[in-house]
């Protein structure tokens, strides 16, 4: 049977899709291909993940003062790789504070893998926008102080439980119906 | 007041003949449909509204006829259906992939059927069957590694292997 022509349908049909996931799901997506990775499930679209995320709930840890927010920058000049693609088919993005303690990371976005969608949602040159993408995987990484790593939904409970074999935190929730079908 | 007249309306009603319409797939075939049931696209209603009659058959042409009748078929189950609140923003979050069981039984078709019935559910804009789809999409995608999800819809690890280092190291929980 074919599989499913999932990056065939229009960028705003995925979108709805990926708005019926849970944050890890999204990400776990958005990790697929380069298409989705810096098109569609960028950071650029921001929107897209401040809704996934659910940050306008104000009870996610986002909201959290001790963390750090990364920020991604449209840098008006260009940081030079050596199998650099010709220029008008490049929009260079770097990626600033991935976890505040590596140096920027270039990659170079050709304009036909940008998708419409992610179009709609361009940055300003040099102006830092909200990578709210970053702050979900750095919840599940652990890099926070709050949060389930599961879930991220929950983040305030009354017991978090932190299993090494996991290596994460998880709410009570996820300790019910996810970490312990794991041990 | 309001009980006087409410069995005359009623009974208005009942006696309103159920109009047939005719769409034309892109495969020129006809299919036969009632008004209300029609109704459930908002393409169409549309159409409805800005022309007084139609003789004629309306051409629908960017869906064909087994994709129609599929969606004709999950129209007339969901004709009685409340229209969606027309203020419901689109971005609203929607967590729940909680399916209706003869929805589900509906979605139960082969990956191009399920493909073709959201672009027409798209298309017709019947938002409740393109929520549908999307949902049983969403659910093919959870609990699903990214290498499985690539596998499930058959996707090109495009990435470089300097950008899939970088990645890897970015989110190391994925590959955990």
């Amino acid at each position: 049977m074919a599989p499913f022509r999932l990056l065939d349908l229009p960028p705003e049909l995925v979108e709805i899709i990926a708005l019926h996931l849970e944050p890890r799901e999204a990400i776990y997506l958005s990790l697929t291909c380069r298409l989705l990775y810096y098109g569609l499930l960028s950071p650029r679209n921001s929107r897209l993940w401040y809704v996934i995320g659910n940050f306008g709930s104000g009870s996610l840890p986002g909201h959290n003062r001790r963390w750090q927010i990364s920020t991604v920058l449209l840098p008006e000049s260009t940081t030079r790789l050596s199998k650099r693609p010709p220029a008008p088919q490049v929009i260079l993005e770097r990626f600033l504070g991935v976890n505040a303690h590596q140096p920027p990371v270039p990659v170079y976005i050709l304009r036909e893998e940008l998708c419409d969608l992610a179009k709609k949602y361009p940055v300003e040159p040099g102006k830092p926008v909200v990578d709210y993408r970053r702050l979900l995987v750095d919840t599940m990484l652990g890099l926070t102080e709050t949060g389930c790593q599961w879930c991220l939904s929950k983040p305030e409970t009354d017991r978090d439980y932190f299993f090494p074999v996991l290596k994460g935190r998880v709410c009570e929730d996820c300790f019910r119906f996810n970490a312990i079908r794991k041990i | 007041m309001s009980n006087t007249q409410a069995p005359a309306t009623v009974k208005k009603l009942t006696l309103v003949p159920t109009r047939l319409l005719t769409l034309l797939s892109s495969d020129s075939i006809e299919k036969k449909v009632a008004r209300d049931v029609a109704e459930r696209s908002i393409l169409i209603k549309n159409m409805l509204e800005d022309c007084a009659e139609f003789d004629q058959a309306i051409p629908i042409p960017n869906v064909t006829s087994s994709v129609l009748t599929k969606v004709i078929e999950w129209c007339e189950h969901h004709k009685n259906d409340p229209a969606p609140a027309a203020d419901e923003k689109v971005d609203s979050r929607k967590k729940s992939t909680d399916i209706d069981e003869w929805d589900q039984k509906f979605m139960q078709v082969d990956q191009e059927m399920l493909f073709e019935i959201i672009l027409a559910a798209n298309y017709l804009d019947i938002k409740p069957l393109l929520d549908v789809g999307c949902k049983t999409v969403a659910n093919m995608i959870k609990g699903k590694s990214p290498e499985e999800i690539r596998e499930t819809f058959n996707i090109q690890n495009d990435f470089t292997p300097e950008e899939e280092d970088q990645i890897r190291r970015e989110n190391q929980w994925a590959e955990e």
